[in-house]
């Protein structure tokens, strides 16, 4: 089973982005896992759809760690798994809780699969990513795994501001989505796909089989 | 397509230290990521001039720059450097391979290669006497049986057992031996087993290279082949993969071939049973479901397509699957209503009729083949 870490500053849409790439992969429910602040940890089956016009309605959530199973068509039955973390931010480091989920992120920074690193499209400037985005970028690419950066909230972009944030980003493998309106988020499936069928065996090894 | 699997092994202790250090304060996010990703760079760099190997005197535990390593100690690719016990980890290293469907033989003949490779690390350790070992293979087998697959999946065994340094498949085929004109097939030739070493070189049908007569450059590239794996018997494994007939006839075309690769194992074509467990699957990974009437139509058609010459195995099950989904499709947008259960259910009539022969090598259908020797 492949994992793929979502991750990203606070309020970028990693939750959003989550639970729209498994309704992309045709899923109505999903199990998740969820592990919270105060240390204890639930399980729920969630309707997608249902979540989805939650969190449009603007609901917020406080958990540490949301494990997320979803269903790869292209793949030998085999089924991906997504973590959408706690959003990494230097402010908010000062509270113990966030900290704790934090290492959290830190560590499956180092241990997932592939990356899915999500950026706020309208927060982008002249500069290009943001000093902690850039962190997480170089410690992605010195890890040598699968590495994608998602572009989200495209839909608040120009054209021109759109073309030039790819050039800005031209060396990077980037996908431009925009959750709320189900933008770009067939490629990025594929992408996590084709990253889970190739990666399979290795995922499988590196972790001693025993998922 | 060339698969890599050189990412850098994970250093718990030094990521627990540093997160630890960040959970206490004592770190802000900056330095706790950048320290990460200084310990992450370093074992990069450090893996670069490791090439460490099993068999001490047939191949040395040396790195690149010369510097001598434990002896004795495998390279390895999933655990921290020499904690790995081939013993232990033998049913976690083959569970991708056991996982596959059928193909019991060639489960068997790997099981006993792993067993043989692991018994000479033991020799050694030992101080006994080692068997001098070459691991070049030829698979052989109808199309569709899982040659390429089987490949893949022992790069990272080889790899974790020490024979290989990197464990890469680097999958090639003529067009990327052959050359154009003379010397450019050597050349090209060798920058392949380059590109290979401290891996697989997989050379998916071999006996096309061979095809062209006395005056193709073929003749080169298996010259040169020979050549390279006599030079590069160390950190290597090249397979020849192909159909059973015209492996038999490309080795002997090249005497030195057949005595450079000892390691034969055949792939059975799949039964009718295991063709079904496939297509389940396949069918099952798509999110569809087989009606009962679907599965016996299954069972049917592949009986049928068993008995044609040009049944190509998991891949005329996967050609049958597709067509059927794609009848489905048909017959689906016919009716007035579309249930979710219609959208995934597979009946008998979406297998009945004809499947696209894709995968049939060129040469059956020309009959090219058939004057061999």
């Amino acid at each position: 089973m492949n994992q793929c870490l979502v991750i990203g500053q606070r309020g970028v849409g990693k939750t959003y982005l989550s639970f729209r790439l498994a309704q992309s992969c045709g899923m109505k429910s999903v199990f998740v896992l969820r592990e919270w602040e105060d240390g204890h940890c639930t399980e729920h089956v969630l309707d997608v759809q249902q979540t989805l016009q939650a969190l449009d309605a603007g609901e917020s959530h406080h958990f540490e760690l949301q494990t997320i199973g979803i269903g790869m068509s292209e793949t030998m039955a085999q089924r991906a798994l997504l973590f959408d973390s706690v959003g990494l931010s230097e402010e908010s480091a000062f509270s113990s809780e966030m900290r704790s989920g934090m290492v959290k992120t830190q560590k499956l920074l180092i241990t997932s699969d592939s990356i899915c690193h999500v950026i706020d499209a309208t927060s982008l400037n002249e500069q290009g990513l943001s000093p902690i985005d850039k962190k997480i970028n170089l410690l992605a690419h010195a890890r040598k795994v699968p590495y994608v950066l998602v572009v989200a909230k495209v839909d608040l972009l120009t054209a021109r501001r759109k073309r030039r944030l790819e050039g800005m980003l031209r060396h990077e493998k980037i996908f431009f989505t925009s959750a709320k309106w189900n933008r770009g988020l067939g490629a990025l499936k594929h992408f996590i796909e084709k990253e889970n069928r190739e990666n399979y065996a290795y995922s499988f090894l590196s972790r001693g089989g025993s998922i | 397509m060339t698969l890599q699997w050189g990412r850098s092994p994970i250093d718990e202790t030094k990521t627990d230290a540093i997160l630890d250090r960040f959970a206490r304060g004592k770190l802000n996010l900056f330095a706790s990521l950048d320290q990460l990703r200084q310990v992450y760079e370093g074992r990069l760099n450090r893996k670069k001039v490791t090439q460490t190997d099993f068999f001490n005197g047939y191949v040395s535990t040396q790195t690149r720059e010369g510097d001598k390593v434990t002896q004795g100690m495998a390279f390895d690719a999933y655990c921290a450097e020499g904690s790995f016990d081939p013993l232990q980890h033998k049913e976690k290293l083959l569970a991708p391979l056991h996982a596959l469907i059928g193909l019991t033989e060639v489960k068997r003949t790997i099981d006993e290669l792993y067993a043989y490779l692991v018994v000479q690390g033991l020799r050694r350790q030992a101080g006994l006497k080692l068997n001098q070992t070459v691991l070049h293979m030829i698979f052989s087998g109808r199309p569709g049986t899982g040659k390429t697959t089987v490949a893949r999946l022992l790069g990272p065994v080889l790899r974790a057992l020490g024979v290989l340094s990197r464990g890469h498949v680097v999958e090639v085929e003529r067009a990327d031996l052959v050359g154009e004109y003379i010397g450019h097939t050597a050349q090209k030739t060798r920058a392949l087993l380059e590109q290979a070493m401290g891996g697989i070189l997989f050379i998916d049908e071999a006996y096309a290279i061979a095809r062209g007569g006395e005056k193709d450059f073929g003749r080169e590239a298996i010259d040169t082949l020979v050549k390279g794996i006599e030079d590069r018997n160390r950190d290597l494994v090249v397979i020849l993969a192909g159909y059973e007939m015209e492996m038999k006839y490309f080795l002997s075309v090249n005497p030195g071939l057949s005595s450079r690769f000892p390691l034969h194992v055949f792939f059975p074509d799949y039964s009718v049973q295991e063709l079904v467990q496939i297509a389940s699957a396949m069918i099952r990974e798509r999110q569809y479901h087989l009606a009962p009437d679907g599965l016996v139509s299954l069972r049917q058609q592949l009986r049928k397509e068993q008995m044609q010459a040009e049944f190509s195995n998991a891949r005329t099950v996967r050609n049958l699957v597709e067509r059927a989904i794609r009848k489905q499709a048909v017959r689906v947008l016919e009716q007035k209503e579309q249930t979710r259960q219609d959208l995934m259910t597979l009946i008998g009539s979406d297998f009945r009729g004809e499947v696209d022969h894709e995968s049939m090598p060129s040469d059956w259908a020309t009959g090219s083949w058939k004057n061999l020797p």
